[in-house]
């Protein structure tokens, strides 16, 4: 009995998401029904994603901002009842689909999107006080130690140099064509404002390895071996600053 | 010496939607709105901290919460998602809630055999077998959480050829077998027989008689909405005031069922927060008529 009441739930589901036009077991003729709940599926993640990716949304506008996540609902339906669940493999689905033409003009429009979808992740992260007490560990051997960071932390790699781009979108200014330049940004929170600013290159790979529990004496080795100059005591001095690091414990 | 004698007083809320966030918590602090509870969507509450999770408790600081999903998907022949049951606990052991509730309805399912949700209310059969997975997954929930729910029922736009009851007895199945409530949402109740050739001509009476057949002492909380009508359909879209149609229905049911706590819900559209709060209020006053 379950196998029946599936199937005809995927019949509606598939025919949701456009795989069908027929609807197993459905009292004919529903198209009107069918057409409300995929107009309203269009309208929902439209709302969803426009909040998700406000820069995304400010700089294409409604008219061509709909249409592409649209595209994206059907290809890769979500998999939760929670629409901020969603959007994590949008920036991805650009790149790979380049769906449509008006992405020709914005080869960044990827990059952008990921940018979008890391600060609003970020505002959404565990609000967790620091053990600052943990730090005196720093003083032991680095091979036994590792650093936790705050959950709000990430580390973005983009092609393009966005930062300055996006906040003209956010806020309707001119806008200047962002450069092509292999960016690291770190997302981090200040307060409950999510924050994106540029970070060099083995400050990302420390933080990188540090969010991923590598033991920090290898995490530290990561950042040297791009730049052997890299100030371990510089990072930490603004990173205990901004609430980066929630605490230090032996391995 | 006679005393007075003493009624239940209505319980009226609204719904706690974004763009009233600073409204209603600044409002909060001069006086309080004249509402008895708010109610969140609990999905929009589900971030793990940062502002969000900072609005909701303060709001649960100064109100009682209802707390009603959108997802769960207590229909769904797939279950109830694990990752999302978990958050709703959490929630609930955050705001220790007056009532948590969500659907009679299905969101999650296989397309090309891959999982996925149609974040939407998405009609179950009135069936047997659809019986038996609504109240299995019902009772995980209630289970889970350690507290009894409530199941609303949905405004549907496709139907099934199919079914062994009414609604409203199998909602009452469900109540039974489960010990569930009902949320009783007259707006949906409405819509669907605006939707329906059969009840349109004699809507108001179908759903009154729809409302007679619940039993009575499962109802926790009723909502009412606006809807929209469009070409084809009647669209249960919550962005106008509750129309007059849907008033009559609240009165039939106070009669019916007694003071129940109700919602005023606004999804789409918002308008001022005192317009919700005027619809809240014609709610009490319908509500004091009912018990004088």
């Amino acid at each position: 009995m379950i196998a029946r009441e599936a199937a005809h739930q995927n019949a509606l589901l598939q025919a949701l998401y456009r795989h069908s036009d027929v609807i197993d077991g459905a009292v004919a003729p529903f198209d009107a029904g069918l057409a409300a709940y995929r107009s309203n599926g269009s309208a929902n993640v439209t709302r969803a994603m426009s909040l998700m990716f406000p820069a995304v949304y400010a700089l294409l506008g409604e008219d061509d901002f709909a249409p592409l996540v649209r595209l994206h609902w059907l290809a890769e339906p979500p998999q939760r009842g929670d629409w901020s669940q969603y959007g994590s493999g949008f920036g991805d689905w650009i790149a790979t689909h380049n769906p449509g033409s008006v992405l020709n003009a914005l080869p960044f429009l990827a990059d952008l999107a990921q940018l979008d979808y890391a600060l609003t992740r970020c505002q959404d992260a565990a609000d967790i006080n620091p053990d600052l007490a943990t730090l005196a560990l720093l003083e032991q051997d680095p091979s036994t130690l590792r650093m936790v960071l705050n959950p709000s932390v990430s580390v973005l790699q983009l092609k393009y140099d966005l930062l300055d781009f996006r906040q003209a979108a956010l806020v309707a200014a001119p806008l200047i064509e962002p450069l092509t330049n292999h960016t690291n940004v770190v997302i981090a929170r200040e307060g409950y404002r999510a924050q994106a600013a540029m970070i060099d290159a083995p400050s990302a790979a420390f933080v990188r390895n540090c969010m991923v529990g590598t033991i920090l004496l290898q995490a530290h080795d990561a950042a040297t071996a791009i730049d052997p100059a890299f100030d371990v005591s510089a990072w930490l001095s603004h990173a205990i600053t901004a609430q980066w690091i929630v605490r230090v414990e032996t391995i | 010496m006679t005393t007075e004698p003493t009624y239940p007083a209505p319980i009226i809320g609204i719904g706690l939607r974004h763009p009233h966030y600073t409204a209603v918590l600044r409002r909060t602090l001069d006086a309080p709105l004249s509402v008895d509870f708010l109610e969140v969507h609990a999905e929009n509450f589900f971030a793990q901290g940062g502002a969000i999770a900072d609005v909701l408790d303060q709001a649960a600081q100064r109100y009682p919460i209802s707390l009603h999903g959108v997802g769960l998907s207590l229909g769904s022949a797939s279950g109830v998602d694990d990752w999302h049951l978990a958050q709703l606990k959490r929630l609930v052991d955050r705001t220790n809630p007056i009532l948590v509730s969500d659907h009679a309805c299905f969101g999650r399912a296989l397309v090309n055999g891959e999982p996925a949700h149609a974040n939407d209310l998405l009609p179950i059969r009135h069936t047997h077998g659809a019986l038996d997975v609504l109240c299995a997954n019902v009772s995980r929930v209630q289970d889970t959480l350690g507290r009894r729910i409530a199941v609303e029922n949905i405004s549907a736009y496709v139907h099934w050829d199919e079914a062994d009851y009414s609604e409203p007895e199998f909602l009452n199945a469900l109540t039974q077998r489960t010990g569930c409530g009902v949320l009783m949402d007259l707006n949906n109740i409405y819509v669907n027989a605006l939707n329906d050739a059969m009840l349109k001509p004699t809507a108001l009476t179908s759903c009154m008689a729809w409302i007679d057949t619940v039993r009575a002492d499962s109802v926790m909380e009723i909502h009412l909405a606006g809807f929209t009508p469009s070409d084809t359909l009647v669209i249960d879209d919550h962005a106008t005031p509750v129309h007059a149609p849907v008033w009559q229905l609240y009165r039939h049911a106070l009669a019916k069922l007694g003071q129940v706590p109700t919602l005023i819900e606004w999804d789409l559209d918002l308008p001022e927060l005192s317009v919700l709060l005027a619809e809240a209020d014609t709610a009490r006053q319908y509500a004091l008529t009912a018990i004088r």
